[in-house]
């Protein structure tokens, strides 16, 4: 249960104040009442990285929209000043992945950043974020911590619950829609480039059938992995619908400024090469991967009989294959439902000519595997 | 180190692969000057906010220390510390970082050897001794001993 500030002078808990750095307006729904919750704001990094060393705050949240793209940098030099402070990051949903790594990445041995947080939250949530990740001492001796503690975890798991596909980890068909319209709107500004891949596995049904659900399965979660694997970090890869995939490629800010340049050039390009050239390995490692050939029939799995999986794929050659539709905005669409339409309309023509390709749309040469 | 030089704080920005930063960590040791190498301006400005000296020298590419519309030369500012910007023909063109350097006293100029000339005058106004590179073995003798003199003295006046 959430204590409030009073509640927690009250029970000895931690009274230091938060400091937040950032545009706060775009990370909080109740700004106005930020004042009353024992909160230092700095919208200015270095200000805050000055600050944060004459002062001994509790924790600091880092509203990530509007920071400078050294953001790894800030966060370190935030980290030497107030070691005993939890950084929290204050994440748009499109700027999760690279919270993620961030929390994940680590400066002499010490996490960049403890936790993250999508915005938009009630300020209430830093709070109950804060003092769940407070050291183990304080927990033991103030109880209600320790509520609090099961309380964010339980939060946690809804989220996961909320957001991620059960079977592969993935994300979830909601989650990449509503992810697609925020990082629409958000590359807008940037004149940059979003470029979404909709795959499915070819003659997935009939594998299915074939084969069993336990096994069909088990493919699924190949595919997941391998598609995780081909694609970047911070590009966002979800599973929305049976064995329907998407990917959001999206340009990067935290990447330096020669990249960005680069970035800028492609997306200002009549195609967006990196979403082309990490979609053709995908499709190639996945002609290759051969999955689930170490499975066997159903009506085999009782007679023990061991026959490997070799007779899907084009042509009865035994591999499985997938077929895509590749669309970018602003060039085929201004609206995330424009852009799914447009991707799943070139999906249907690539199984159309035959699968095991994905089409980009609008370009005169469709099969993505003709353009250099 | 000599003992005159410890109150004296250097802090160059940059990296240490950046032309710039070699030459004057190069002229910094020439002068016997200890400095400190921030790889970019938050930590800096780390370094500022537990600096215990009074006078503080940063020295940087005016690209770096303008980050986050200049509020590091407000912050240096605010210290009463000095800050030494380079800036490149480029940089003339874009005037609005260096007018903002300005405005916070910091020094601008897109001439390297100017910054020696700043070292030399800092050093000269500080120690009101020679400023020369370091010298011969025979000059640092010199200067050693002249030091320990005035130091007998000193201390056979605290003794009457």
């Amino acid at each position: 249960m959430m204590r409030t500030h009073d509640e927690q002078i009250s029970s000895g808990g931690d009274i230091r104040k938060i400091l937040l750095v950032g545009d706060i307006s775009k990370a909080f729904l109740d700004t106005d009442s930020i004042t009353n919750k024992n909160c230092e704001v700095h919208a200015s990094m270095l200000d805050a990285i000055d600050v944060a060393a004459k002062n001994n705050f509790a924790a600091i949240g880092v509203v990530m929209a509007g920071i400078p793209a050294k953001l790894s940098s800030a966060l370190k030099a935030l980290r030497e000043v107030s070691s005993d402070a939890k950084i929290i990051l204050l994440a748009q949903m499109y700027e999760e992945p690279i919270a993620r790594q961030l929390v994940s990445s680590t400066s002499n041995g010490t996490s960049v950043a403890d936790d993250y947080l999508i915005c938009p939250v009630h300020a209430n949530r830093l709070h109950e974020c804060t003092v769940s990740i407070q050291g183990p001492a304080q927990i033991e001796t103030t109880p209600p911590s320790t509520i609090d503690s099961t309380l964010e975890t339980k939060i946690k798991q809804l989220e996961k619950l909320a957001t991620e596909d059960d079977l592969t980890g993935l994300k979830n068909r909601r989650y990449i829609w509503e992810f697609s319209r925020q990082i629409i709107e958000h590359v807008k500004k940037e004149n940059g480039r979003v470029t979404l891949l909709v795959f499915d596995i070819d003659n997935f049904k009939h594998y299915n059938d074939l084969y069993g659900h336990s096994a069909g399965d088990k493919i699924l979660k190949q595919t997941a992995a391998l598609i995780r694997r081909c694609c970047r970090a911070h590009d966002v890869v979800g599973r929305i619908g049976g064995d329907e995939f998407a990917v959001i490629f999206w340009h990067d800010p935290q990447r330096d400024t020669t990249s960005d340049e680069a970035e800028r050039r492609s997306a200002m390009a009549d195609h967006p090469t990196e979403a082309i050239f990490i979609s053709k390995r995908f499709r190639k490692e996945f002609e290759k991967a051969e999955l689930g050939s170490s499975f066997t029939k159903e009506n085999e799995l009782s007679t023990g009989s061991q026959t490997p999986l070799h007779l899907l794929g084009p042509k009865g050659k035994g591999v499985l294959t997938i077929s895509g539709g590749l669309a970018s905005f602003p060039r085929d669409g201004s609206k995330i439902q424009e852009l799914f339409l447009r991707a799943d309309m070139a999906l249907l023509d690539a199984k159309r000519s035959g699968k095991n390709r994905i089409y980009l749309v609008g370009a005169p040469q469709s099969d993505i595997a003709d353009i250099e | 180190m000599r003992d005159y030089d410890l109150q004296l704080q250097v802090i160059v920005v940059g990296s240490s692969a950046d032309t710039f930063v070699g030459h004057v960590a190069n002229m910094l040791s020439d002068y016997e000057v200890d400095f400190t190498l921030c790889g970019n301006v938050y930590s800096a400005v780390g370094k500022l906010a537990k600096n215990k000296s009074e006078d503080v020298l940063i020295i940087g590419r005016i690209e770096h220390l303008s980050k986050d519309q200049g509020r590091f030369f407000h912050i240096a500012c605010q210290y009463g510390y000095t800050c030494f910007c380079l800036t490149d023909d480029g940089g003339l063109r874009n005037r609005k970082p260096i007018l903002a350097a300005m405005q916070k006293g910091a020094l601008v100029t897109s001439d390297v050897a100017e910054l020696e000339g700043l070292i030399k005058k800092i050093l000269k106004d500080r120690r009101a001794c020679p400023t020369e590179k370091r010298e011969t073995n025979e000059t640092q003798t010199l200067i050693k001993d002249e030091f320990l003199a005035t130091k007998a003295e000193l201390d056979a006046l605290l003794r009457a």
